[in-house]
């Protein structure tokens, strides 16, 4: 009898001592590996949704009310939606400012920062590119902040969380080197891509953007600027469009039959994947043998 | 027992056991002592090797922050300029339409038209909002209407505090009420060019609201619950009395779930205040500023919404409301109902379309001649969005709820409106 209240109790995620809530997948995939069953991770949007359109849903709001910790990829990827819920989440634990709310950008350099601001360049990003996520070589340090904010609230099972750190950076790095030297061959290529958005992955890699399919960052595609694509891939014979999974298909198709460049649809998060599934796929996508 | 006993034979029988096997054991003893030995070193190195705490402690979040970005402008606070105009066309003329009534709600010659009054160009509104967080405790906004006109009026200017704790929040000053769908929400996030009939008729353009104050809590439950209640200085331009500082109650309970990729929104709202009825002399024409006050004003309201994502930022939303208003007047109590029903597809980033059927079914006034319970109207819409912050709508109303001289009268209008909305700029809610 007493074994099965036991086990009963056991099979309860009583035993998360910190429950967070993650704005994108590869965030709550970051948890998972440094906190293991330490943290209950509920992650907000999914990873084939546009991450700066999440479309608000109360559901959302139960998650955030009942959370301890917020993590966001912040550089104002969430400005479009994750104020409005956690203003009515009404959770003090995790409001801007407080211990719970925890923004990775202040932690990443990030890059393609406007030298000046006005709309008309489109919808930019004041902060930069806020994509991040796509540099593998940013992975450990997010892991690092994630331990140590995990710490610092729950510092119970610090070492735990310590060790799994250390076990992922070890994994990861023989990872990059695995990555990296799969990518050496494609170095100083060029691409096109929807949005920018693959800019952190591509620049890591010495691939260079030669145009988007968006005229402008927000704008839908147009067909002069269309046209201007074409001749650009024919003329420095650009083999690649890197096309995102919420992004229309149909442009990237109509370029490619008349440019002769091929299409891969890349996931910008990690999706139901590991981490190490997400980048194995990239890199094999973006750089096949 | 048993074991005991076998165990002391086996010890004395080894005590007996030839000098060969005492130096076995003896060889054994050592081998085990050596391994010992490795094991403790063995253990000693693991715990070189395990991390120590100091090592954790030293590296802190503070010390891993990238250089702030932080200047003077951060601390000002978000403004954001929205301009809504356009040109509207109806079958009636300017005066004819501003002397319009809606029988049983809106007399002739009281209408409010705030949008798109005039046939012809109307710059309808320059709206300027400010917010901001005040202190670690309070967030603050005010949003400045100046009309066409040129009137300014502080359509809403509160303070939310940001950290209660148990799921609350409190708001205090002018503002709009959460009661039902719409009416929290401003002009430039209403789904039509116009207000919905029904909360038109029973609350005027300004919906519920005004200065008073707001409790709302959020259940801790994964299911998002809702409750709120609120407490407004009675307007008789939203249908309460204000007599000897009556105030409005306001009460809702909202939730919503997930169905697959659907999401489900439902709500109860609740109000009540004094009501007033404007008192008529002898020969039946009404006293100005002259009120008298029976008993209780009731409105009951239920709003289901159903939104279901569609590809390429598509959705398709169904939304409806319902409100019933109960007033108690001297002869009888007035039951006034209506509902609205919109269907609206959003086809990409760029365009959207939807219908409205707006339509009151009941209403029981004391005036036989007013207690018209037809009143409906109907609506199409195209828009485009060239970019997030800017809107071009398209809108056909067919509209069967006002009489004009006393006569009821079918207006057609179309208006083709822009909504620009300039600066820093806020999420919208669901």
């Amino acid at each position: 009898m007493k074994k099965i209240a036991l086990a009963l109790l056991c099979s309860l995620p009583m035993f998360a001592s910190v429950h967070v809530a993650a704005a994108y997948p590869y965030i709550g995939e970051l948890v998972k590996t440094v906190a293991g069953d330490k943290a209950e991770v509920s992650v907000i949007a999914s990873a084939s949704s546009d991450p700066h359109f999440v479309t608000p849903r109360p559901s959302y709001i139960g998650v955030l009310r009942s959370s301890d910790l917020l993590i966001l990829n912040g550089g104002g990827l969430e400005i479009g939606w994750i104020p409005p819920l956690l203003a009515q989440a009404n959770n003090a634990k995790i409001v801007q400012g407080s211990e719970g709310y925890l923004d990775l950008s202040k932690y990443v350099k990030m890059i393609d920062k406007p030298a000046s601001l006005s709309r008309a360049q489109g919808d930019i990003h004041a902060e930069g590119n806020p994509h991040y996520s796509l540099d593998p070589h940013i992975m450990p340090t997010l892991a690092k902040v994630i331990m140590l904010k995990l710490s610092a609230m729950d510092p119970i099972n610090k070492n735990i969380y310590h060790a799994n750190y250390e076990a992922f950076t070890k994994h990861w790095s023989e990872k990059l080197t695995q990555w990296d030297v799969q990518m050496a061959p494609c170095r100083n290529t060029e691409v096109v891509q929807y949005h920018e958005l693959f800019n952190y992955f591509f620049n890591r890699y010495g691939i260079h953007t030669a145009a988007t399919i968006e005229p402008l960052p927000g704008i839908s595609p147009s067909s002069k600027h269309t046209m201007e694509v074409i001749t650009q891939i024919r003329s420095k014979k650009i083999p690649l469009i890197a096309q995102d999974d919420y992004h229309e298909p149909k442009t990237a198709q109509f370029i490619a039959e008349k440019s002769g460049a091929k299409v891969v649809v890349l996931a910008h998060d990690a999706g139901n994947g590991s981490l190490d599934k997400w980048f194995d796929t990239l890199v094999a996508q973006t750089c096949p043998r | 027992m048993v074991k005991k006993t076998v165990l002391s034979l086996v010890c004395t029988g080894a005590l007996f056991a030839g000098n060969t096997e005492v130096e076995e054991l003896r060889q054994q003893m050592a081998q085990l002592q050596q391994q010992l030995a490795q094991m403790q070193q063995h253990i000693a190195t693991l715990e070189a090797q395990a991390p120590k705490e100091s090592a954790v402690q030293e590296e802190s979040l503070e010390s891993m922050e990238k250089a702030p970005t932080t200047s003077v402008t951060t601390l000002l606070p978000d403004i954001a300029l929205i301009l809504n105009g356009g040109y509207t066309s109806r079958n009636i003329g300017n005066d004819k339409y501003a002397d319009a009534s809606i029988p049983g709600f809106v007399k002739s010659g009281d209408m409010e038209i705030p949008f798109n009054a005039k046939d012809g160009f109307n710059l309808n509104y320059a709206e300027v909002a400010m917010s901001s967080t005040v202190d670690p405790y309070l967030d603050a906004s005010a949003i400045f209407h100046i009309h066409g006109d040129g009137e300014v009026e502080i359509e809403e200017a509160y303070f939310v505090t940001r950290a209660l704790d148990y799921g609350f929040r409190f708001k205090a000053g002018k503002f709009k009420s959460a009661f039902g769908r719409v009416n929290e929400k401003h002009h430039h996030a209403w789904n039509f060019e116009d207000q919905e009939l029904i909360n038109n008729a029973l609350f005027g353009p300004d919906g519920i609201g005004g200065e008073g104050a707001q409790l709302q809590w959020v259940a801790p439950t994964p299911l998002y619950l809702m409750a709120g209640f609120e407490l407004f200085n009675g307007n008789p331009d939203q249908g309460f009395s204000a007599k000897e500082s009556a105030s409005t109650a306001v009460g809702y309970l909202k939730t919503s779930t997930d169905v697959g990729a659907a999401t489900l929104l439902a709500g109860l709202s609740y109000a009540q205040g004094k009501s007033e009825v404007q008192n008529l002399d002898g020969s039946g024409h009404p006293i100005p500023d002259s009120f008298s006050n029976y008993g209780q004003t009731r409105v009951y309201g239920a709003d289901l919404t159903l939104e279901y994502p569609l590809a390429d930022y598509g959705q398709l939303i169904w939304q409806n409301e319902w409100m019933q208003r109960d007033k108690d007047i001297e002869s009888m109590t007035q039951k006034q109902s209506g509902y609205y029903s919109e269907l609206l597809y959003k086809i990409d980033e760029n365009w959207a379309t939807g219908v409205r059927y707006d339509d009151i079914y009941q209403n029981r006034t004391d005036n036989p001649l007013t207690s018209i319970d037809n009143l409906h109207r109907t609506s199409v819409k195209l828009e485009y969005k060239p970019f997030e912050f800017s809107r071009f709508r398209l809108q056909y109303n067919q509209d069967h709820s006002k009489t004009i001289d006393d006569q009821a009268k079918t207006i057609h209008e179309v208006m083709l409106n822009y909504t620009l909305e300039l600066g820093a700029h806020g999420a919208h809610a669901f």
